[in-house]
């Protein structure tokens, strides 16, 4: 660890949406999920987070959470036969009101990334439109925003 | 004088040995007997390809602990170099702030 | 919610099988929560004399205001009850998960009394308990037991556990919970006594706080704080956030104060094979983390056992790596570790056990002690391991070491006692209280024995105050303990006051509360706390004769860097005058009228029997 949190590891300004994630050196701390549930919801509630740590212990666990540009071929977009689902300038995004939540897009996605809602609409993450709240809150850098990450910060 | 270190903790890790002795220019007003400032500024220059940064201009950084050792082996705390000789048969040992819990 | 806090409690009546939802009361809410919840709950509803292992006993799982928000370092949940060991109040803690999910399950925590006529696994989801039926985990270890909870009541769910020696009563028989333990005290020989085999919690709930901008600029403050002191590279608790708690035992050694074959010696030679330096060398090594904490002092191993299977532990921490470590001249870091599984799986407190095993290879060695088929030899792998084996069984020589080091070193006289290192047959922490004269005081005045959560080990250990000097260390003692009560409301880890600064505590109450609080009432409260405890101990039956410590520690240490250092009686006890004193109580230790009036506590004087 090295820095202040609030200069850790954020996204430039204009950067496109992604994240470089090294589990091995996640700590399951799970700050990342208290943040993402904090700003989109105003409580801590860790079913809201948009990013999850799947535990494996004593393995290594794994980080769920979209991958946005590095996530290859986006297999959500194709899965979604509402057609609500779609990559604007490096945003994938889900249309909720076009959302039948009949929950293709949670098979199909690789990183298990996606959720329904209460509601049963899909939601995932949406990068918090440029500065993800979730990657300053990382002691180890296991998660860092991919633009940052590409400057070697 | 020729003056030996002793290393715990973090210092061991970093030194890559438990002790080491370096000559240390002394006080003609105090006999040749350097100060531990004298003796972490040689380290520190002897150990400069490690990185090991001991000293803020004549002060030590927060969390580092420095020791004199006596002869029967007890630790006495240093907390002005600048002012704490090392006797004959003393060694200065080096710490990080202890761990425990 | 008001605040962060649902002002609800479970009871439950385990044995009518029952629970309830139990709105806080006025007076228990101003007790914040945690150690405040679980103390006055005990104080007010326990007869002190009850027999802990009785249904009458009551065991408090309590969380605070800062459980389950974005503050950092504020993962634990905190056990109060009446200890089998010493017979006295006990508090314990845990960090990990479980604190957490209690507030997401909608509770401020739940109280066990009773005695369930069946052995029994409590699941709690959002605020309703179900009971369910033990018996295909019965006997076994507490990572089979906790596996089973999380397949049958879903991986989301936050477990606690008690392995065999809580089934079989051992008296340091611990609570896991899945990679932390409720350690000290023997709150796991409640739990079995009521027939509880483990817990299961599962929220849905959110957490919030009364307000809601301010807590965020406070988390971000203190997060800010715990990052600068993290990048700092000789800073405590950035060390523990690289090698975990085990870094120090350099230092310690190096100066004459690492308790070494059973508090013979105060410095080891090999402990640069067994510190966290050298678990970090040896073995693959994974920093883990509890709920919402950025210093992750966890350091998970793998490593191969003595029979070359591989396997994993988090762990040592650095006081087992005295308990099975030096304590018992073991320089080997498998052994150890092995020891440390053993104790995990039956659920025993390392200390008092590394504490116990101590005495009983010494008594082994002076042949007094024997066991069939089994050496007694300090250092010795067969020995220790076969020690754990059988406590945890209560087997063999096992059974009288179950009841704890001084109850077992008092079947055999004066001299035997006197080398039973413990204080109201709680084992030591590791730390050697004849070196340093202010833990020598604060192991003998806690409330739950040998405490070293509230001694002053690091001022004394680094030297920036005299370790030798018994001047001063009464005040010194008395403010760590009160202060340490006080943040074990919130419920704080240990090490969170270590970087924090303490005005900020009563900033984070208030805006995660809305209720306002200064620094001072909220230290008072911890002093409060710490008075009722005294009232309820003393209604125990504990006398100033408890706030002793063994004769060992007045003869003085071997080696040549403990310096002989010794306590000399006359000047502990003098110390001892000094403390109860300044605490406002008589020659005996009793709270005087006046200070429990100044305290607020006159209506709790009766608790104490006197």
């Amino acid at each position: 660890m090295s820095g202040p949190a609030g200069a850790r590891g954020g996204a430039p300004a204009g950067a496109k949406p992604g994240f470089v994630i090294d589990p091995e050196k996640c700590t399951e701390c799970e700050r990342c999920m208290i943040a993402c549930s904090l700003v989109k919801t105003g409580l801590v509630r860790l079913p809201d987070s948009r990013i999850a740590i799947e535990r494996r212990w004593p393995e290594t666990p794994a980080l769920q959470v979209c991958r946005f540009g590095g996530c290859p071929g986006q297999p959500c977009i194709a899965s979604c036969p509402a057609e609500a689902i779609a990559c604007r300038d490096g945003y994938v995004l889900i249309d909720r009101e076009a959302c039948t939540g009949c929950g293709a897009c949670l098979e199909a996605c690789p990183f298990q990334a996606i959720r329904l809602d209460e509601e049963l609409k899909a939601f995932k993450c949406d990068f918090c439109a440029g500065e993800p709240a979730c990657v300053p809150e990382c002691a180890t850098q296991a998660l860092r925003a991919a633009g940052a990450a590409e400057e070697g910060a | 004088m020729k003056v030996s270190f002793e290393f715990l903790t973090l210092f061991r890790q970093r030194f890559g040995a438990d002790h080491l002795e370096l000559e240390v220019p002394g006080e003609p007003s105090s006999g040749g007997a350097p100060t531990v400032l004298a003796a972490l500024q040689a380290l520190q220059s002897a150990q400069a390809g490690r990185g090991v940064r001991l000293l803020e201009g004549e002060r030590m950084p927060g969390g580092l602990l420095v020791f004199l050792k006596n002869p029967g082996g007890g630790l006495t705390r240093v907390l002005r170099p600048a002012e704490a000789r090392i006797a004959q048969g003393q060694s200065v040992v080096l710490s990080a702030a202890m761990g425990g819990g | 919610m008001s605040g962060s806090m649902w002002d609800t409690l479970l009871r439950v009546d385990l044995s009518s099988r029952s629970a309830q939802a139990w709105p806080v009361p006025q007076e228990l809410a101003a007790c914040i929560g945690g150690m405040g919840y679980g103390v006055k709950i005990l104080a007010d509803e326990v007869p002190p004399r009850t027999d802990p292992l009785a249904p009458e006993n009551k065991l408090a799982l309590s969380v605070g205001p800062l459980t389950g928000t974005q503050a950092p370092m504020q993962p634990q949940s905190c056990i109060v009850t009446k200890s089998p060991l010493t017979g006295g109040i006990l508090n314990c803690y845990a960090g990990g998960f479980l604190g957490a999910e209690l507030k997401f399950a909608g509770l401020d925590g739940i109280v066990l009394e009773g005695r369930s006529p069946d052995w029994v696994l409590l699941l709690v989801e959002d605020g309703a308990l179900s009971f369910h039926d033990a018996s295909p985990v019965l006997g076994q270890g507490t990572a089979r037991t906790e596996a089973y909870m999380k397949e049958r009541f879903g991986p989301g769910a936050r477990t606690l556990s008690i392995g065999r020696a809580g089934e079989k009563g051992v008296a340091y028989a611990s609570i896991f919970s899945e990679t932390r333990t409720f350690g000290r005290g023997g709150a796991g020989a409640v739990l079995g006594a009521k027939r509880v085999k483990g817990l299961a919690v599962r929220g849905s709930r959110g957490v919030g706080v009364a307000h809601p901008a301010e807590f965020a600029r406070l988390a971000a403050e203190n997060m800010e704080q715990l990052a600068r002191a993290c990048a700092e590279e000789f800073n405590l608790v950035g060390m523990f956030s690289r090698v975990g708690t085990g870094a120090g035992m350099g230092l310690v050694n190096g100066r004459g104060a690492l308790a070494t074959r059973n508090h013979e010696f105060g410095s080891f030679d090999r402990a640069a094979e067994i510190d966290g330096y050298a678990y970090a060398r040896k073995f693959y090594t994974r920093a883990v983390a509890c709920f919402g904490c950025p210093v992750h002092c966890g350091m998970l191993h793998k490593f191969r056992r003595a029979d070359g299977s591989e396997s994993w532990l988090r762990g040592p921490e650095y006081e087992s790596t005295f308990a099975l470590g030096s304590e018992l001249l073991n320089g080997d870091p498998v052994t150890l570790a092995e020891a440390n599984q053993l104790c995990e799986e039956y659920g025993m407190d390392t200390l008092t056990a590394g504490v116990t095993v101590a005495w009983a290879l010494e008594m082994g060695e002076k042949g007094i002690l024997k066991e069939p088929g089994l050496p007694l030899r300090f250092g010795e792998r067969s020995s220790i391991l076969g020690l754990l084996e059988r406590i945890g069984e209560r087997r063999g020589i096992g059974d009288l070491l179950a009841r704890g080091p001084g109850r077992a070193a008092a079947e055999f006289g004066r001299a035997a006692l006197g080398a039973a290192m413990q204080v109201k047959n709680s084992g030591f922490a590791a730390w050697m209280p004849r070196r340093m004269k202010g833990t020598a005081l604060a192991f003998a005045t806690s409330n739950r024995g040998a405490c070293h959560k509230r001694a002053p080990i690091g001022a004394e250990i680094t030297g920036q105050i005299d370790m030798d000097a018994y001047q001063g260390k009464a005040g010194l003692v008395k403010g760590i303990q009160d202060r340490v009560n006080a943040i074990f409301t919130l419920v704080s880890c240990r090490f969170h006051e270590f970087v924090t600064p303490p005005e900020m505590y009563p900033r984070f109450l208030e805006a995660a509360t809305g209720r306002s609080f200064g620094l001072e009432e909220f230290e008072r409260l911890g002093e409060r706390i710490w008075n009722l405890e005294k009232l309820f101990n003393l209604g125990a039956g504990f006398s100033r004769a408890d706030d002793a410590l063994p004769a060992r520690c007045f003869e003085p240490i071997k080696g040549p860097s403990s310096e002989a250092a010794v306590l000399e009686r006359e000047k502990f006890e003098a110390l001892l005058d000094e403390y109860y004193r300044l605490r406002g109580w008589d020659r005996d230790g009793v709270p005087t009228p006046g200070t429990l009036k100044a305290l607020g506590l006159e209506r709790y004087a009766s608790l104490a029997g006197r």
